[in-house]
């Protein structure tokens, strides 16, 4: 027997939750953007007659409202120029040494850092980073999702994975030299 | 392929599996053989580690989780608009025995209409509702259940008093995304539970019941009663309502009992 939409939402309402507060940065405007979400999907998916991959379905609610939400207010998540991803990748990313071990209190300074440095992404970029590394979805699902093409969905890719590289190689430096002196 | 950059491109991002092809085999080949790619790739495959590993994950409220469920429960029922609601006081739902035994004795009432799947999808919404404690008056006063009921439900159902028995609490139940009413009522060793779904009514106007099942003559004057490991279980009907008792009562007992909630849109708060 299936689950009802209730139950698989109930499952998945963590994550979907943690990728509305990384859209939107902000709690009350994460939990409407999850509830006009819950609704639509409600309504969409039950329409399709067998629904293999729930979460990804959801996910592409969530980015598409999310996107309708912005619009409405005259924003574009996706507004800034992607580079190309050719020049994008003559960037080697920063290398992060030594990383800290899971469970030291580096990792967790690390982990508290790391939580803030996603706020000072690009927005799409963000979203893209959100559902190809978090979510682990490839890059033509991600343009389906967004609405973008496979090109510009690398380079935000690329251009947020640089980010945090570089964010964290900074941080990691700024860290074992405070412990050096 | 001798073009560094046209190796990353082939083979970015690095934790991906993909298709060997001709191309990309080609690029492994000189990954494998420059340090600059094979530098290029490994930092890429821990850059994306990284993330993953210390991307916020925060657990989402209950108050969000509460107010999904009632949404749904709305849309599945046929999009009721949004009132504005009072907070109410939510405490855990203590009597885990009673649920269990709520559960069992229903499954038997649901199993016995021959709607397995049926029964298992209201358990589960059911279940949902209940461990967001949703929607719950912790009071013994009829008038205050009444005014409970009719702000939720529709339906204004002052609980009738039941000798031997007093009423601990009002909820509010989901059953196949419909909600209904539940009164629970303790005393004297024993344990009762009445339950009160409003009829649904299809596109085409027709009465819908629990589960799609078909009255078999029970009604108000002739409840089907079933008991099953000790639990007693009543069901009948009426024209805008299906009623269930449930509880450590014999079968008998419970058809006594159940005039008693009979047509609750008729009875008053002077009333039994």
């Amino acid at each position: 027997m299936g689950q009802t939409f209730e139950e698989l939402v109930g499952l998945h309402l963590d994550d979907l939750y943690s990728a509305a507060l990384c859209f939107t940065l902000d709690e009350h405007r994460a939990e409407e953007l999850l509830q006009e979400t819950s609704i639509r999907a409600f309504h969409q998916l039950s329409r399709r007659a067998r629904e293999t991959d729930f979460r990804t379905a959801m996910l592409e609610v969530l980015v598409t409202t999310y996107q309708q939400r912005q619009n409405r207010q005259g924003l574009d998540p996706f507004e800034s120029e992607p580079e190309p991803i050719d020049e994008m990748l003559r960037t080697i990313p920063m290398r992060i040494e030594p990383f800290p071990e899971p469970g030291t209190a580096g990792y967790r300074l690390m982990r508290d850092w790391m939580s803030r440095v996603w706020s000072d992404l690009d927005t799409g970029d963000r979203i893209i980073l959100w559902l190809t590394d978090v979510e682990r979805i490839r890059h033509p699902v991600v343009a389906e999702i967004t609405g973008l093409d496979v090109d510009e969905v690398r380079s935000r890719h690329y251009r947020a994975r640089l980010a945090m590289s570089r964010g964290a190689a900074k941080e990691l430096d700024r860290v074992v030299g405070g412990a050096d002196a | 392929m001798k073009d560094c950059n046209e190796v990353r491109n082939v083979l970015w991002p690095a934790d991906v599996l993909r298709v060997s092809d001709d191309q990309v085999q080609a690029a492994i080949e000189h990954a494998e053989n420059c340090p600059t790619c094979r530098k290029f790739l490994e930092e890429d495959r821990r850059v994306a580690e990284f993330i993953r590993d210390t991307v916020p994950r925060v657990c989402a409220p209950r108050e969000l989780r509460e107010r999904l469920y009632t949404t749904l429960a709305r849309e599945r029922a046929g999009a009721v608009p949004v009132r504005s609601r009072l907070r109410r006081k939510r405490e855990v739902f203590a009597a885990a025995a009673m649920i269990a035994g709520i559960a069992v004795a229903s499954g038997y009432w649901l199993a016995s209409r021959s709607q397995p799947a049926t029964a298992a999808t209201a358990f589960a919404e059911d279940y949902l509702r209940r461990v967001v404690e949703q929607e719950e008056l912790n009071s013994a006063d009829r008038s205050e259940i009444a005014s409970f009921f009719a702000r939720e439900l529709g339906v204004a159902m002052p609980p009738p008093e039941i000798p031997d028995l007093e009423i601990q609490r009002a909820t509010i139940c989901l059953m196949n995304g419909r909600r209904g009413g539940v009164v629970e009522y303790e005393g004297a060793g024993k344990r009762l539970t009445y339950y009160l779904l409003p009829n649904a009514v299809n596109s085409e106007g027709q009465t819908r019941r629990f589960g799609s099942v078909q009255v078999n003559g029970a009604t108000s004057a002739s409840p089907a009663v079933a008991e099953e490991s000790g639990l007693g279980v009543a069901t009948w009907w009426d024209d805008e309502h299906q009623h269930a008792l449930v509880g450590s009562l014999p079968g008998r007992e419970l058809k006594r009992l159940a005039p008693l909630f009979a047509c609750p849109a008729a009875r008053s708060l002077a009333g039994p």
